[in-house]
């Protein structure tokens, strides 16, 4: 028995623009999507490695539950080992 | 009385171009196998392709013929049979979509569409010699159940692909889906990925990332 790859004619790799007209996802919503994942995307000028940072949607912003500035409680290195 | 708006009807070579870069996915639609579609997103928008799933179809009247439609209108097709055990909803049912899809692509492919190129993955070697023998003859992708391992086969079926996306590349792709997943079931009111809408907008997601990451690799 074999594997049979699958038979590719190597047409042009479809945009951004042509899979959401395929889908029927709307202009105004893929312009927020590429907006959205261009925020999240870059190189670091340092390492030249590509960062994919883990954004929070806009509008769930961290709160403090006691009104001090940090929103979470440094873990201490005991803390961070048992976890 | 307010008259529906004529749906515009695409020139034969567009619809053509839309058909050569599109793959009809066929997955089973369950939480345990979230990740692994969205790494089957991931790569099949690095190869450059969309994906296409029954997803986008709604429950209804005329399901089976617009499934049909779907088939045709992409010239690949992917079809993993991992689920093949029982579920755990009474009544304990195995799915019998993913096999009854991939038996409509081959009897499509062998009566309209000769041209329709399609591959089957299992998570488990030799399984499918068992759960379904009259495929003898045609070895499945064994993926193994993870993400890597969808990643490595993908490479492999697509190999005479143009372009040729190195895992990593798929990871990061996957890696993007991942940080943008949340707000989009957010945004949809969803609870997975197994709907229209959501599905729909990874697509986008995954298309812009595969760009997007292309774009800051060259830069």
């Amino acid at each position: 028995m074999a594997h049979h790859p699958i038979r590719v004619d190597n047409s042009e790799p479809a945009t951004v623009g042509d899979v959401a007209r395929i889908l029927g996802v709307s202009r105004k919503r893929t312009a927020e999507i590429v907006r959205a994942v261009r925020r999240i995307v870059r190189r670091d000028s340092n390492t030249g490695d590509i960062v994919i940072s883990n954004a929070r949607p806009a509008n769930t912003s961290a709160r403090s539950r006691n009104g001090n500035r940090k929103t979470t409680k440094t873990a201490s290195a005991r803390r961070r080992i048992s976890r | 009385m307010a008259t529906a708006k004529p749906r515009k009807q695409l020139p034969r070579a567009a619809e053509s171009r839309d058909r050569a870069g599109s793959v009809f996915l066929n997955i089973p639609y369950d939480a345990p196998f979230e990740n692994l579609l969205l790494a089957y997103m991931a790569g099949i928008s690095a190869f450059g392709f969309t994906p296409r799933a029954t997803l986008e179809i709604p429950f209804g009247q005329r399901r089976l013929d617009r499934i049909l439609n779907l088939i045709g209108q992409c010239k690949y097709s992917i079809h993993d049979l991992s689920r093949v055990q029982l579920d755990r909803k009474l009544p304990r049912t195995p799915r019998f979509n993913m096999p009854f899809e991939l038996g409509l692509t081959i009897a499509l492919e062998r009566a309209a569409y000769p041209d329709h190129s399609w591959i089957v993955c299992e998570t488990v070697r030799r399984r499918i010699n068992k759960s379904l023998s009259d495929l003898d003859g045609t070895d499945a992708y064994i993926h193994g159940g993870t993400i890597a391992g969808v990643f490595r086969e993908l490479g492999n079926a697509f190999v005479a692909s143009e372009p040729q996306p190195t895992v990593k590349e798929m990871s990061q792709i996957y890696r993007v889906l991942r940080a943008r997943f949340a707000s989009v079931l957010q945004r949809s009111g969803a609870k997975d990925p197994f709907n229209a809408r959501v599905f729909k907008e990874l697509c986008v997601v995954a298309r812009t990332a595969a760009d997007e990451l292309a774009l800051a690799a060259q830069t």
